[in-house]
């Protein structure tokens, strides 16, 4: 009775691992039906830019374009002042990322290694601006920038250089990186008489090059998908950057679809090449801004 | 030598100490002048006038603002006029962000669970699921568009379901299937909470899995008993981030339509404000007050959740003890 009682434990055990097994395979294969679902809309849009003008309206649909050509891109480029709105782009993003990266490690930097007076306050009160809506603040800093004539591209790119609009994350987050350098190295540098710039600039930076690089990346992305503000503060379409010109494309009454698609494409490219360098960075940096426990 | 010199440099030593404190003083106000004159100038001024504006009418002339006090009558109109839009923006706004966050962190937490079992192919996912997130939500939003308008403008979602003898679905005429579009677009750009989270699994310990599964615990168990409360902090805080850019949602609106239609359903709060401080005329003093108490709400939801993150915690803290035990 003991033994057949055993015997019976064992394969009922048995049947439980294997049942898990197949449980696993399961999970596993659902997690790549769902990876499939997610890569589809990005096919979609890939394939919206190479059709052609009766192939996008197809019924059933055309999944692989025919012909594909760059005449999308071309018909699509010439809907808006391409060159134009690219260098507005390129103008607010290169100061954006630069004045980021800037103040952003100074500020992390002094939270994290220099004692002041009201330090913690600070700290408190520039992170706290993370969880502001951003419309408390709009009208007044509308009205600041217009009095003193920077309404227009200095207002995108001033905040930069102030760890303003959201840039309190990267403050955060450098900040927990500079925490993690021991004392010792400034300390040694003290003796030999380095002055804290120097301290910063010479050894702090070098080691936390990697967190510059995701802050780089990430106020790139940030600022190049920049919307809301782009849409208050440029006015003329001489300033348009390049998805506002992408929004004019897509709201005109014959939007022609394959256009919109190639010029949706042209916009995102930029973001698509920084993830594929960065992808590392980024998961890296999204995963210590998770704020850990 | 004699004690009298000895004390002479005992002052000395703490002035020099004294002058080292202030030099990293100084040296700390510097480094994080930026970041403070940010904070004073680009918040805390625009903060306050925006309070200040919010007691006003204010005229937009030629020659600038011209401000006229009249007291507390915008709040007066955002509550009591039935002309007001306050009321419908806030509410659909509410309902999309509460809905909304729901779904996400639920999602990101399934998606997270599902791939931190570790097998081939894995980091690739990962790279899939993230990669939405980093897109233009402009080109986000067109792409969606696109599927999931009606069959005869291209839709492909519409002509699936036409192919499965379903009536199609009107996502982005009707006033509450518009919702769900936009729910499959912030869950399809949610990759960053899924990257949060599966980082945070990792510090789940794996031997109290073990021992729960040893003692006959089901996967609820190891999660409600272990996994729970070891992410517990980080899903709040993702909690209160969602909700934050949940409600400060705008580029979804305006590119899928124009004022919020259908029926103003998609009229949210960021789009109102928009509108009233800039397109409309002479409404900035009702969107200042309107701003402000959309700070206000969101102060109070924080608050809430942080309240309920402390009741919480005083109970798990409570199990870990006896867990130890």
């Amino acid at each position: 009775m003991d033994a057949s009682s055993a015997a019976v434990k064992y394969t009922s055990l048995k049947r439980a691992k294997s049942r898990t097994k197949a449980v696993k395979v399961l999970l596993i294969l659902l997690s790549f039906l769902l990876a499939l679902v997610f890569a589809f809309p990005l096919y979609w849009l890939l394939r919206g830019a190479f059709v052609n003008h009766a192939e996008i309206l197809a019924r059933p649909p055309v999944f692989f374009p025919g012909a594909p050509g760059f005449d999308n891109f071309r018909l699509g480029l010439e809907r808006i002042q391409f060159l134009r709105q690219l260098w507005n782009s390129v103008s607010i993003v290169v100061p954006y990322v630069i004045g980021t990266v800037l103040t952003t490690s100074f500020a992390g930097y002094a939270f994290a290694k220099l004692r002041f007076p009201l330090r913690g306050l600070w700290f408190t009160l520039v992170i706290s601006t993370m969880m502001l809506p951003s419309a408390v603040t709009l009208l007044p800093q509308y009205s600041l920038y217009t009095s003193m004539g920077l309404a227009g591209k200095p207002a995108l790119i001033i905040p930069a250089f102030f760890c303003a609009g959201g840039n309190a994350y990267f403050v955060f987050l450098l900040r927990q990186f500079f925490m993690t350098i021991p004392g010792e190295l400034s300390e040694a540098a003290k003796i030999d008489g380095a002055g804290y710039f120097r301290i910063y600039s010479r050894i702090m930076l070098p080691l936390i090059r990697p967190a510059m690089i995701v802050v780089a990346l990430f106020s790139f992305i940030n600022c190049w998908n920049e919307f809301f503000y782009t849409m208050i503060y440029l006015k003329t379409e001489a300033d348009y950057t390049l998805p506002m010109g992408l929004y004019i494309v897509n709201g005109m009454r014959i939007p022609n679809y394959e256009q919109v698609m190639a010029l949706a494409l042209v916009v995102t490219t930029p973001c698509l090449v920084f993830f594929l360098i960065g992808n590392k960075y980024f998961v890296e940096g999204i995963a210590l801004t998770g704020i850990k426990g | 030598m004699n004690p009298e010199s000895k004390t002479g440099t005992v002052p000395l030593s703490i002035k020099k100490h004294a002058k080292g404190a202030t030099k990293e003083a100084v040296a700390g106000y510097l480094f994080a002048a930026p970041a403070i004159i940010g904070f004073l100038v680009l918040t805390l001024y625009p903060m306050l006038a925006s309070l200040f504006y919010s007691f006003h009418k204010i005229t937009v002339m030629s020659g600038g603002q011209v401000m006229e006090w009249i007291g507390l009558d915008n709040f007066r109109y955002i509550f009591s006029n039935p002309g007001s839009e306050f009321k419908k923006s806030m509410t659909v706004t509410l309902v999309y962000a509460f809905i909304n966050v729901a779904l996400v962190i639920g999602f990101c937490l399934l998606v997270a669970l599902l791939l931190n079992r570790k097998f081939l192919g894995r980091n690739m996912l990962r790279a899939v699921f993230f990669l939405p997130s980093v897109i233009p939500m402009l080109a986000t939003t067109i792409v969606w568009q696109m599927l999931l308008q009606n069959q005869a403008k291209g839709g492909l979602v519409n002509w699936l379901l036409l192919q499965l003898n379903i009536p199609p679905i009107d996502f982005l005429t009707d006033p509450v299937h518009i919702f769900e579009t936009l729910f499959i677009m912030s869950l399809w750009t949610c990759g960053g909470t899924i990257v949060v989270f599966i980082a945070t699994l990792q510090d789940v310990p794996g031997e109290l899995l073990e021992a729960i599964e040893m003692d006959g615990g089901n996967a609820w168990h190891k999660f409600r008993k272990v996994t729970y409360p070891t992410i517990k902090p980080v899903l709040f805080f993702q909690l209160i981030m969602c909700m934050m850019t949940s409600i400060q949602i705008y580029t979804q609106s305006v590119v899928l339509s124009r004022n919020g239609a259908p029926d103003r359903m998609t009229y949210f709060i960021n789009v109102m404000i928009y509108d009233h401080s800039f397109v409309q005329v002479g409404m900035r003093g009702l969107a200042s007050a309107e701003a402000w108490i959309v700070f206000l709400i969101t102060m109070a939801i924080t608050g809430i959740l942080f309240y309920f993150q402390g009741a919480l915690k005083k109970d798990d803290s409570m199990g870990t003890r006896k867990r130890v035990r």
